[in-house]
């Protein structure tokens, strides 16, 4: 096998041909995770990140394309090709179109296959518009002090290897941080790797992680490397980071501090040379004096610390924001909806955003998508607050009467703790106990949510008897 | 339908990497053919589009792209005849003529 040189996801609802690309993939160097259907598309970008999705464009009685706005949206940086039986140029159009890099048909060599992909792999930076920044600063858009300073931090760090911890909110681009730090550094020739501690089953999380020898469990037929060991002399983002369950924080500290991974069933360890960068939403120190994250791996992982600040603390970047994903996202439609009016711009500026810029980048792809009339609407792009509305009947509460809540006579911790739970408890009531709605509606993972249940003592089960 | 001997031969046929894949592949068309012949005796045209549009794939991919061309032809048929009829069965025949042949010029087909 060659050396390693990314992740691949194949969707195909047809095992044979699953196990044809799987082999072709891995003999050619590259980790590859087949699935059949879109379900398990969306569960595996939650997961990992990829560097290539292989799409199949009829998946049973689902249609392939479907999932491609999730792609494009969920993983930025991952190219997609369709992979299909269809030999028609039309279809190939349309996918390209609607944002697929390539479309492969079935039957083409996989020596193209693989020579197509280095090559998009490899001039993955140039593909778009040439841009007049360095590269490493592409997706860092803004003018602000705060987005200046994140900029300066990323330079002082590229030729240090200290461990990073980014801390913001969901949505404040905690990835394009970690990207930018991996780009601007020295390592950049090297892999990039991130992984969602949130999102696998903690079971399988220590083997994602440092890998395991072939019989050490039930599962593993063969020897496989972990995270750690792909990108060494890369650079790794542990994402969410807070959720990463204690046992294995003990193993993560251990791994940085000796700079040795000993993969599940292992004798001896194997040294890696791994930069390592963490990321949560959490309140990282509010997880340690709670006694959920410890102590010394935070400050072992906190050797430098990138705050993120949220979108509605850095406003003045929103016209920014708002050009780069207008140019973005006509490009990707094909279309030329023209930059907001002043008017429809103060609106955007007045809203505090609290998905931050993942909520402002669907507002304007939705209002992209949305245009008749080759401008953008306020009523489209903020179409998705009166669906709340609509989906989640609230009471109207006066900002009086709001602050009267018993939430605010509680020191803050136990006030966020509270209302968090109170949070969950309502949806799974509106959702009967559904907890993949509840994942929905919040914007978490699963297996997030799990483990707050869980910590909670929240019994999903009488919400479902209730209905 | 005549057919060149090289249409029952996969183009992977020498390469020792595709080896088992292609024993397996070539196992299962029986399979594939069985399931075919039960779809179309009770007349179950949404599975036996799905079932010749996988197939169309997977041959193409395994090196056997006539044997594609003829699954694909047969999905395009039921879809727009939407039923069985004596069109369909002939094609059907064709398909069982071919798949023979490659099951009998890979005989000797052995994973290392």
């Amino acid at each position: 096998m060659n050396s390693y040189l990314g992740r691949i996801l194949l969707v195909d609802d047809d095992e044979k041909v699953r196990n044809f690309y799987t082999a072709t993939f891995t003999r050619a160097g590259y980790t590859t995770i087949a699935v059949s259907d879109l379900a398990s598309m969306r569960e595996a970008l939650s997961k990992y990140s990829f560097d290539a999705v292989f799409l199949d464009l009829k998946l049973g009685r689902e249609n392939g394309i479907d999932g491609l706005p999730y792609v494009l949206k969920t993983a930025p940086f991952t190219m997609v090709f369709i992979l299909s039986s269809q030999n028609s140029i039309d279809k190939a159009i349309e996918c390209i179109d609607r944002g697929a890099n390539w479309y492969f048909t079935k039957g083409t060599e996989p020596d193209d296959i693989l020579t197509k992909l280095a090559s998009y792999l490899e001039g993955k930076s140039e593909v778009g518009e040439k841009s007049s920044v360095e590269p490493w600063r592409e997706n860092l858009v803004g003018t602000s002090k705060a987005i200046n300073e994140t900029a300066e931090t990323i330079l002082k760090l590229r030729d240090v290897d200290s461990t990073v911890l980014i801390l913001g909110e969901s949505g404040t681009g905690k990835e394009v941080v970690a990207r930018a730090l991996h780009k601007a550094s020295t390592r950049a020739n090297a892999r990039f790797e991130a992984i969602n501690c949130g999102a696998i089953p903690e079971n399988l999380l220590e083997s994602e992680l440092f890998g395991h020898k072939k019989g050490s469990f039930t599962d593993a037929k063969a020897d496989r490397k972990g995270i750690f060991e792909i990108c060494d002399k890369g650079t790794l983002l542990l994402d969410e980071i807070g959720d990463m369950p204690l046992a294995l924080q003990t193993k993560l500290l251990r791994v940085l501090q000796e700079k040795q991974v000993q993969p599940v069933g292992a004798s001896t360890a194997v040294k890696i040379e791994t930069r390592v960068i963490a990321a949560t939403h959490r309140d990282i120190l509010d997880e340690v004096k709670s006694g959920r994250f410890r102590e010394d791996l935070y400050y072992r992982l906190s050797v430098v610390m990138v705050q993120i600040p949220a979108l509605r603390h850095r406003k003045e970047d929103i016209p920014l924001l708002v050009d780069h994903f207008l140019s973005k996202f006509n490009k990707r439609f094909k279309k030329t909806i023209n930059r907001p009016s002043q008017s429809t711009m103060s609106r955007l500026m007045n809203y505090d955003w609290p998905g931050n810029i993942r909520e402002l980048q669907n507002a304007i792809e939705r209002g992209i998508v949305l245009s008749g009339d080759g401008n953008l609407s306020v009523d489209d792009m903020f179409s998705h607050l009166k669906f709340g509305e609509a989906a989640v009947p609230t009471k109207v509460v006066s900002e009086e009467g709001f602050l009267d809540h018993p939430f605010f006579d509680l020191p803050l911790t136990d006030a966020k703790q509270a209302f968090e739970k109170t949070y969950i408890e309502r949806l799974l009531k509106l959702n009967r106990g559904n907890v993949a709605e509840l994942a929905r509606r919040s914007g978490r993972y699963r297996a997030d949510l799990y483990r707050v249940i869980e910590r909670y003592g929240i019994d999903v089960d009488s919400y479902r008897q209730e209905s | 339908m005549e057919f060149s001997a090289d249409s029952f031969v996969s183009k992977y046929r020498d390469d020792q990497f595709y080896s088992s894949l292609l024993v397996s592949f070539n196992r299962d068309l029986e399979n594939v053919l069985t399931s075919l012949h039960h779809q179309m005796e009770e007349n179950k045209v949404q599975d036996a589009i799905e079932l010749c549009h996988k197939m169309a794939g997977a041959s193409a991919t395994y090196g056997y792209p006539v044997l594609g061309k003829l699954f694909e032809r047969l999905e395009k048929d039921l879809e727009k005849s939407g039923t069985v009829d004596g069109h369909i069965s002939l094609h059907l025949k064709t398909l069982d003529d071919v798949c023979n042949k490659i099951t009998e010029a890979n005989k000797e087909l052995v994973v290392d």
